[in-house]
């Protein structure tokens, strides 16, 4: 799975969780600009990642989860595709 | 990998959709979806979807106390609730505030007044001795501290029935941990988890059998069907203090929402089934007796089990219903003969088996049972059928059977239409009672709006010459078609290459499309001209199609060429078999006219000058042959 591929799902699957159009997230997007993204979104986010991808997601690597950006990075880590 | 839902083309679809004010469809597809469990993160979207859909939703106002945080379920338990026609007004209570929540007057929950308030409890937050040290108890202080739990447990019930008397109580049962204290021996240890988890549930039962309108939830029987880590998920529970994982969540979703229609008096009464593909694999009509499946093998064994799981609602009070095209002689052969069948005719309160249309059937059910539409659960595997009983009826809910045989078994149970929470001796009489009146009935007939149907299907049908391409599909329909047939000529490829070639011979096939997709050929017909005589040798159509007027288009197509050609009488046999029944009076219908009748054979025909026969104009029709102004004689 490619960059563009991976970036696509992950705003689709956001934007589920967080009710949003998929245009509007992007690399700006984050905890801040995301007012639902709070604890108990985030649990539903790994859930929804985990299903979308097929992969498992670490505590600690769900930590590091505070952007649009940064959830890219962990799903292609865990993909083993690091870019 | 399953895409998301909210893909652009569905979310398209339902722009569309809303555009023409159609949310009636948009409920449909949203719902299907939504029942057909998609991934965990889809059911926000569908939530509010659903909710902008549905149209008369069932309002129920429901309140969750629980132990642990239990918010994550609220996507989940909206969609599966909306999906089934119940719009949840939910109230989360504050994280382990349950006594709080029920004794202090004007709570939140005492202001959301909740018609069902759900309690979902974890022994590890009950009683953390019980579950992280029993060893550490002596005998008496772990009698102790199970009647403590219990002893809250009477407490919360109490004061619910006192502050809250109009809420049902549903309350959870504890599981025990998946790795229990004594290890594989824990299940027969005098003092195991299990049997700490057992004398706490035996106790809450005795409390939900002692006191009006206090419910428990078999938590244990949920957990055991999905568990391992799909029910608790370590992560969320460490960190978010949510322990459950998504399929735990939808599973406790569809136990509530059983639990909302039997407490609201949504139960379903009636279960109408198909038979074919339904009750045994296969098509009776065509692979006969010995050839459906049904029996200690797969498939067979796949609706045995099916047949099993009909037979205890029936004996739990569920009326069961046949609504199948089928001949009755030969359906009830198999009930009467068939070495597998757990059904038996009797176990059906009312049956339709004959060749009318399904939504027309249903009607005549509901009449010879006297009970409502809206009580009626209808399963078929045919899409075309659910959605023609849909359009007619849409108070019927349909089901549809699943791709797999094997997930046939278990559906019924898991949708809970049928749930109740009383059950009495009545209900195993039920049967009985309401086979007696359906027979009794007089029944008055009602013809219904099929053209609106029919329009709503975008029917093409295309006719072709037949060319090699289609040569082998045309042989095998003549090999294969039973019902439909008039005369069961089973022609070679040999044969029908001989016809294509054969200037006394006219071969035509038939394609049909509608907007469930391409039903490929499912006509043939072979006439043999001489002079002026055209003599309608063959005319068959997969019984796929039946049902559909499909035969007064073909009819009229060839009539209308036969007018091209001059020719000036068409004629045509019915050659009574076993099976094909159904066709017997097509050509009655059509205004051909009896010229003689013997058991062996009925000949027809028609004046091809006179004839007045028109397709239904529902069909779009392409008739390709135009173009070669078929064959001079």
């Amino acid at each position: 799975m490619n960059e563009d591929t991976i970036q696509e799902r992950v705003k689709e699957v956001m934007a589920g969780i967080f009710s949003m159009d998929p245009a509007d997230i992007g690399p700006h997007s984050s905890l801040r600009t995301i007012k639902k993204w709070d604890s108990l979104q985030h649990v539903n986010l790994i859930i929804a990642l985990e299903q979308a991808f097929g992969l498992r997601i670490a505590v600690s690597q769900a930590v590091e989860m505070t952007s649009f950006p940064s959830v890219c990075r962990v799903v292609a880590q865990s993909l083993g595709e690091a870019f | 990998m399953n895409g998301p839902v909210h893909s652009t083309e569905f979310r398209l679809r339902l722009k569309d959709l809303y555009k023409q004010g159609n949310f009636a469809e948009g409920y449909r597809l949203l719902a299907r979806r939504a029942l057909a469990t998609p991934p965990f993160y889809e059911y926000p979207w569908l939530a509010k979807e659903l909710a902008r859909c549905v149209a008369e939703p069932f309002t129920f106002r429901l309140g969750l106390l629980s132990t642990f945080t239990f918010e994550p379920i609220r996507h989940s338990l909206s969609a599966v609730a909306l999906a089934q026609g119940f719009e949840l007004k939910l109230y989360f209570g504050g994280f382990q505030q349950l006594e709080q929540e029920v004794m202090i007057l004007g709570s939140g929950l005492a202001r959301h007044k909740p018609q069902v308030i759900v309690v979902a409890w974890r022994l590890a937050d009950l009683s953390p001795l019980l579950w992280h040290s029993p060893l550490d108890l002596t005998e008496s202080k772990l009698q102790g501290e199970i009647e403590g739990v219990l002893d809250r447990a009477v407490e919360l019930v109490r004061a619910c029935r006192n502050n809250l008397p109009q809420s049902h109580l549903i309350l959870h049962t504890v599981v025990p941990p998946d790795h229990p204290v004594f290890g594989v021996v824990d299940f027969q240890h005098p003092r195991g988890h299990q049997w700490i988890t057992n004398s706490i549930n035996a106790g809450l039962r005795k409390l939900a059998t002692e006191t009006e309108g206090v419910h428990l939830l078999d938590c244990e029987a949920v957990a055991r069907r999905i568990h391992g880590e799909a029910w608790f998920d370590a992560r969320h529970w460490y960190t978010a203090r949510a322990p459950l994982a998504a399929e735990g969540l939808v599973a406790l979703a569809y136990e509530y929402v059983k639990y909302l229609r039997a407490l609201s008096g949504k139960t379903k009464k009636v279960l109408v089934t198909d038979l074919d593909n339904t009750l045994w694999g296969g098509i009776l009509g065509e692979d006969g007796f010995n050839g459906i499946a049904l029996g200690e093998t797969y498939p067979g064994n796949a609706f045995l089990a099916f047949q099993w799981e009909m037979k205890m609602l029936s004996r739990r009070g569920v009326l069961l219903a046949i609504n199948s095209k089928n001949n009755e002689a030969d359906v009830r052969e198999v009930f009467e003969k068939h070495q597998h069948m757990a059904l038996d005719w009797n176990a059906f309160a009312a049956v339709r088996v004959n060749w009318q249309d399904k939504a027309t059937n249903m009607v005549e059910l509901a009449e010879d049972l006297s009970l409502g539409l809206d009580s009626f659960v209808f399963i078929d595997d045919n899409p075309y059928e659910l959605e023609m009983v849909h359009q007619a009826l849409p108070e019927v809910t349909v089901i549809k059977t699943p791709k797999e045989p094997s997930d046939l078994p278990g559906l019924l149970s898991r949708l809970g239409y049928f749930e109740s929470v009383v059950y009495s001796d009545a209900d195993r009489k039920r049967t009985e009672f309401y086979s007696a009146q359906a027979k009794r009935a007089e029944l008055k007939r009602s013809s219904r709006d099929l053209d609106a149907f029919y329009r709503s299907l975008s029917m093409k049908l295309t006719v072709y010459e037949v060319g090699e391409a289609e040569t082998p599909r045309v042989a095998q329909l003549t090999q294969r078609t039973n019902q439909f047939n008039m005369t069961t000529r089973r022609y070679s490829e040999v044969d029908i290459k001989y016809f294509r070639n054969s200037p006394a011979h006219l071969l035509r096939a038939y394609h049909l499309e509608d907007r469930f997709g391409d039903n490929g050929i499912i006509a043939v017909v072979v006439v043999k001209m001489d002079r002026e005589t055209w003599y309608l040798d063959s005319f068959l159509m997969s019984c796929r199609v039946i049902g559909r007027a499909v035969e007064t288009a073909i009819l009229a197509l060839l009539i209308q060429e036969a007018k091209r050609a001059s020719a000036a009488v068409l004629k045509a046999d019915f050659l009574p078999s076993e099976k094909n029944t159904p066709a017997r009076d097509v050509y009655a219908k059509h205004g051909f006219r009896k010229v003689e009748e013997s058991p062996e054979c009925i000949q027809w025909e028609i004046d091809v000058a006179e004839a007045s026969l028109e397709g239904p104009e529902f069909f779009e029709v392409i008739d390709t042959t135009k173009k070669t102004e078929g064959k001079k004689l």
